[in-house]
């Protein structure tokens, strides 16, 4: 279970949000929506331990999080850069495994460089399969999917949930998922 | 730790075009120096050491944008930071990498500067024992500087600023090991780099830090 309470996060000398408290019990999805600059980039960045929170309490829950940028070394091949991720997050890589979780597995031996952009983003996701946090942090984690990347997206965020997970995702997207809390940022 | 390490130095090995790079910037610094100082030879003899290891330096600051602006720029310092593993030990293993890629380099093209400037033979080991002892040093400050631009997110022109005062007292110790007695300057550049060893990951982590707010 994640709890959240009184959340402040100030950035340049300026709140961001303000008060912000909410709990997600296991086995829950928490859609953020938002306008832009509204915050939402910055409550899962806060979140996922990347940002100081100005006041409030975060109840410590190990969590995968994923960002804009896709964290990938066009140098190395997708094979590569899986072990180089399971390695930062302190696990043995089972790469076969993690691969056939975003349909990477015939793009292993290329290197990053010639990777679209929808599948750079699914190597970027495939971290979420290498980790076994229980909380998945995921900032527009659809941009640049193709529809059957988002089905897999789907698929990976319905298992996560049914074995005991919990997911907070940006996204202004529709999801297919019966039970999804809201969390609408405003203005401070 | 071997696997990190191992990671970042493929990741340089990957990179060979951009070291090429750096190999012909060298090159080409050590080529134009006779042509500008004359091409005296009992000269240039007397100034090779210090004319490498001036090109030497010069080719290490151009790297060093390298080492941590790129992570911050796409993405990977997020995963570093959010990390298990201390982020002391995957600093450590990315200025290791570092440095042994610009070893590499000075090494491939050692024998040649040393014909082009009409090197003793018997001042390579030294010179080769100066860059063993350092290049580190270069790296482990230049991590600093590097950790510290991406924190102000400013550019490599201030990164330069802030390393030169300190790769001065690294070079005169360098150069004097070549030209006169070695052992008194080597054991200095050994116990500069004996000095950031232990504390310039530790620094750069703590800037790195700091990169958030």
């Amino acid at each position: 279970m994640l709890s959240v309470e009184n959340l402040s996060c100030r950035r340049n000398g300026r709140f961001i949000f303000r008060n912000l408290g909410f709990t997600l019990a296991a086995g829950c999805f928490l859609q953020i929506t938002g306008d832009n600059g509204s915050g939402k980039s910055t409550l899962l960045r806060t979140l996922a331990g990347l940002l100081p929170p100005a006041f409030g309490t975060i109840s410590e829950t190990k969590s995968c999080y994923i960002g804009h940028l896709d964290a990938v070394k066009p140098a190395l091949t997708t094979r590569e850069m899986l072990d180089y991720f399971a390695v930062l997050q302190g696990v043995v890589p089972d790469v076969t495994r993690a691969s056939a979780a975003f349909g990477l597995t015939p793009l292993l031996d290329r290197p990053v460089r010639t990777l679209s952009a929808g599948q750079k983003r699914r190597l970027s996701l495939t971290r979420l399969a290498i980790n076994n946090a229980p909380l998945w942090l995921l900032d527009e984690p659809t941009t640049a999917l193709d529809a059957a990347g988002r089905d897999l997206l789907f698929a990976a965020i319905v298992h996560h949930c049914a074995t005991g997970g919990m997911v907070i995702a940006a996204t202004h997207e529709t999801w297919p998922l019966v039970d999804i809390q809201h969390l609408k940022m405003g203005a401070v | 730790m071997l696997a990190l390490l191992r990671h970042e130095i493929r990741l340089q090995a990957r990179q060979k075009t951009e070291w090429a790079a750096l190999l012909l910037f060298f090159v080409l610094v050590v080529i134009l120096m006779p042509f500008a100082l004359g091409p005296e030879p009992e000269m240039l003899r007397r100034l090779a050491p210090g004319l490498v290891w001036v090109a030497a330096l010069l080719m290490g600051l151009l790297s060093l944008d390298r080492l941590f602006v790129q992570d911050a720029r796409d993405g990977t310092l997020d995963e570093m930071l959010i990390s298990p593993v201390p982020l002391a030990a995957i600093i450590f293993a990315k200025l290791a990498a570092h440095s042994v890629a610009i070893f590499v380099v000075l090494v491939v093209m050692l024998l040649p500067a040393a014909l082009l400037l009409n090197m003793d033979v018997e001042v390579l080991p030294k010179l080769l024992a100066t860059f063993v002892l350092g290049i580190p040093s270069l790296v482990l400050l230049g991590g600093i500087a590097g950790a510290l631009t991406v924190a102000l997110h400013r550019n490599a022109a201030l990164l330069t600023l802030l390393l030169v005062p300190f790769y001065i007292p690294i070079l005169i110790f360098a150069v004097s090991a070549c030209t006169g007695d070695a052992a008194q300057p080597l054991l200095f550049l050994g116990s500069i780099l004996a000095l950031l060893l232990p504390t310039a990951p530790l620094i750069i982590a703590a800037s790195l830090r700091h990169t958030q707010e």
